[in-house]
């Protein structure tokens, strides 16, 4: 399958859980130490129903399939851009799906030869179908990927 | 706000939370045949990195939008040293440029963020 059939196609939702143990985990990972990442009393000060997920959380709920990938040699993809957008936070025990599509594929000529660049973007919904958040990135890949 | 030398320990943990499993994070004799020559930390810590920093920065003001771009490779051994810029401020919204810088001054992530009050 070329990389190119997925453009402009949304994938089938995928359905994720908020879990506590996820959350902390993903902010210790990034050194974070605030109170709302880690308490529920803390994040419940704030006017949450939980404890809140960091801002870029929603990057571990992957759900583009990995044959994807794999039209790619990993030595040379690179993350080029990255962009969240809430219209609210996640938090703790909330059911979610996320809904993924490549929105375009395109061939750059840079001083260091062709580059191609990859936009993907990710929306994740609540199960009354409310848009919580969007998630966009950018990869380059470092060659020409015609097919 | 400053990260801890950026450790292999620390790249097999983000993997695993952010489900990010790319070798070139994680396996040094996959990763040594990189552009890069070796082991690469993921660009998405150093923008976790800035998203919880940014966070912490007003209180009651949290992340609504964040942008970045990943402007140069982090190596492994780094520590990122996170600034922000206010940019405007109103009393409900905050508008912020942010860098994570690494030890030689190089700008590695930039970008920027708008943060809402709660």
């Amino acid at each position: 399958m070329s990389i190119y059939d997925a453009i402009g196609k949304k994938r089938e939702p995928v359905y994720f859980d908020i879990t506590e143990e996820a959350v902390r985990a993903f902010a210790e990972s990034v050194f974070a130490t605030n109170p709302i990442y880690f308490d529920k009393a803390a994040a419940q000060a704030k006017g949450f129903a939980h404890i809140v997920a960091p801002p870029t959380f929603p990057t571990s709920l992957r759900s583009l399939e990995p044959e994807w990938y794999e039209n790619f040699d990993l030595l040379r993809f690179l993350h080029g851009e990255q962009q969240y957008t809430y219209n609210k936070r996640l938090v703790v025990g909330e059911r979610i799906y996320c809904v993924e599509m490549v929105e375009a594929i395109y061939v750059k000529h840079g001083r260091s030869g062709p580059m191609t660049v990859s936009e993907l973007v990710k929306k994740g919904y609540n199960m009354q179908d409310e848009l919580l958040f969007t998630e966009k990135q950018k990869l380059i890949y470092l060659g020409e990927v015609l097919s | 706000m400053k990260t801890p030398v950026l450790a292999q320990e620390h790249l097999k943990a983000y993997a695993a939370t952010s489900k990010d499993f790319n070798p070139i994070h994680t396996n040094p004799a996959f990763a040594k045949d990189s552009p890069f020559g070796g082991v690469i930390v993921h660009g998405m810590l150093s923008m976790g990195v800035l998203g919880q920093f940014a966070e912490g920065l007003f209180d009651d003001f949290l992340v609504a939008e964040l942008s970045v771009r990943f402007q140069k490779v982090v190596q492994l051994g780094t520590v990122l040293t996170c600034a922000a810029n206010v940019i405007e401020q109103t009393d409900t919204a905050i508008c912020a440029d942010v860098t994570a810088t690494n030890e030689q001054g190089e700008v590695v992530t930039a970008g920027r963020i708008v943060l809402k009050k709660y």
